[in-house]
């Protein structure tokens, strides 16, 4: 990981697109829910609804963290980073920055890339 | 319901089981009725000495045991252990330590849900006739490296998805499925503090609960938060501690009476976690859980449920049919406060949650209650338990269930 944030920002979310049925899976595992396929297609799922937001304290008393839960329609939730102000009911942009899952109002995040 | 019956996949004494056994061939002899004979739970505790080690809280609890069964250590032919911090040793280094020749053996990786699951298996070990007497033992000794190596590593998805972003423990999970809670059912955070405050409560009686002071609603109101809406009241704090039961062919003298497993029944993964997690596998096995047990929801004197959150106790309780979906206020705002016996120990929210031992401490809790032997918590009369485990967080909620219907020999 370089200094730079924004050189390691990845739109999306990695899931799997089961090669049989087609079915979307996050996070995927080894044999598909829906038709028992082993093999998976990677595929990234930039998209989603926030249906709850938790600010999370840290026991030491660190700077409060904000999570968001965001639908990914049938492939499942994703517990993400809320990065910017982001709300229950809104459709948020997810990408992998730093290695974590990170949720921000559509438009923002790639803008917003290394500026913190 | 009386009578009860066979469920195909569920534990029970009261089908036609046993009977079955004898009159189909004469070679096979009646399967023995296995007896929860001593429980015993060590003090958890907040600040543990550097010297005190997990296993050595496991033999803590194991003589604990063996006293209240009145059992000798070489009377032990079975054992079995749920721990997250035993490693690298496992159960079989702990029969060595403990000096146990065992002809049965297990070791349950599940959490709140590992006590059952060890019972479930350990009662089958005893009907075949592949051991006598089962010393089941969980504990944790917990340093705050332990517990934090835990919370991150507690399975791939979550060292990959959950630690990186940071997620900070279980109570930013549990925070979501509340949420939700709260919005299904109309409920504020006024209604989820009669949990912890009834609970406290309980937990007076109990000596070796961490918190025993009583909790006011204003103290919960004004608590700091963890994750909202959950407050500290609403998470349980890290103990270490070990938790031990003895089930056996027969009682002891100077033992404690018999407590006989009724039936239980677990379903694990229910859903591949794709539902919302306000449903455990309970929901599934309760019917076939109580038909097989001959006994109903309302016949139960005392009530355990695994309460890592208070939602989840919420969850159990409905999902077993203790309370029907649209109780849940009355409960709250009702039952509680006028003394309904759930986690009479003070549950993992008063007396604490000493890792593993979680899975035990509500079997331990209704054997005492239902030998008469729980105290100044006593529930008097009581004859009949249920207790419910629940653990294992996957990514988003727990994926294991397991309960049991338990009664007092009389």
């Amino acid at each position: 990981m370089s200094g730079d944030a924004g050189a390691s920002r990845v739109s999306g979310v990695p899931a799997g697109r089961c090669a049989s049925c087609g079915r979307v899976t996050f996070p995927w595992g080894l044999l598909c829910p829906a038709c028992g396929g082993r093999e998976y297609l990677s595929v990234r799922l930039s998209r989603g609804t926030v249906e709850q937001t938790t600010t999370v304290h840290p026991r030491d008393g660190g700077e409060p963290i904000v999570l968001a839960l965001v639908g990914m329609g049938q492939a499942g939730d994703v517990l993400a980073r809320a990065r910017g102000s982001i709300r229950r009911g809104e459709e948020v942009a997810l990408c992998m920055r730093e290695g974590r899952i990170e949720a921000a109002p559509i438009g923002a995040g790639a803008t917003s890339a290394g500026a913190r | 319901m009386a009578g009860g019956g066979r469920v195909a996949g569920i534990y029970s004494r009261h089908g036609s089981r046993a009977a079955e056994r004898v009159s189909s061939s004469h070679a096979l002899r009646p399967l023995t009725e296995p007896l929860l004979i001593g429980a015993a739970e060590t003090p958890y505790l907040r600040r543990p000495s550097e010297e005190l080690r997990t296993d050595g809280l496991l033999a803590d609890a194991f003589l604990e045991a063996l006293e209240a069964a009145g059992v000798r250590r070489s009377e032990v032919d079975g054992l079995a252990v749920s721990s997250f911090t035993l490693a690298p040793d496992t159960v079989i280094d702990l029969a060595w330590k403990l000096g146990v020749r065992a002809r049965w053996i297990m070791q349950s990786p599940l959490g709140g849900a590992s006590g059952l699951d060890m019972l479930q298996h350990a009662i089958r070990a005893i009907e075949s006739g592949d051991a006598s007497t089962v010393v089941i033992l969980s504990g944790d000794r917990f340093s705050k490296q332990a517990f934090a190596k835990l919370v991150s590593e507690y399975n791939r998805v979550t060292h990959e998805l959950l630690d990186p972003l940071p997620f900070l423990g279980p109570p930013s999970v549990f925070s979501m499925l509340t949420q939700r809670y709260m919005d299904m059912h109309g409920l504020t955070r006024a209604d989820f503090a009669q949990i912890p405050i009834a609970q406290r409560g309980w937990a007076a009686g109990n000596p070796n609960a961490a918190y025993r002071d009583p909790l006011t609603l204003d103290q919960y109101l004004s608590a700091p938060m963890v994750a909202d809406p959950l407050c500290i009241y609403d998470c349980v704090p890290v103990t270490s501690g070990a938790d031990a039961i003895v089930l056996s062919t027969h009682t002891r003298p100077g033992g404690g009476s018999g407590v006989r497993v009724r039936a239980l029944a677990a379903l694990h993964n229910p859903d591949n976690q794709a539902g919302d997690g306000l449903k455990t596998g309970l929901a599934e096995i309760s019917p076939g859980l109580w038909q097989s047990a001959g006994r109903g929801p309302a016949e139960m004197d005392v009530i355990s449920v695994y309460d890592d959150f208070p939602v989840m106790v919420l969850v159990q309780m409905v999902d077993l049919g203790l309370i029907g979906p649209d109780q849940v206020r009355p409960f709250l705002n009702e039952q509680l406060p006028a003394g309904r016996p759930v986690n009479t120990a003070g549950g993992m929210l008063s007396a604490g949650q000493s890792g593993a031992s979680g899975g035990l401490h509500g079997i331990v809790e209704c054997v005492r209650q239902l030998q008469g032997r729980a105290g100044a918590r006593q529930v008097q009369g009581a004859r009949h338990a249920v207790v419910a485990g629940y653990g294992m967080v996957l990514y988003r909620f727990g994926a294991c269930a397991n309960a049991a219907v338990m009664e007092a020999v009389a």
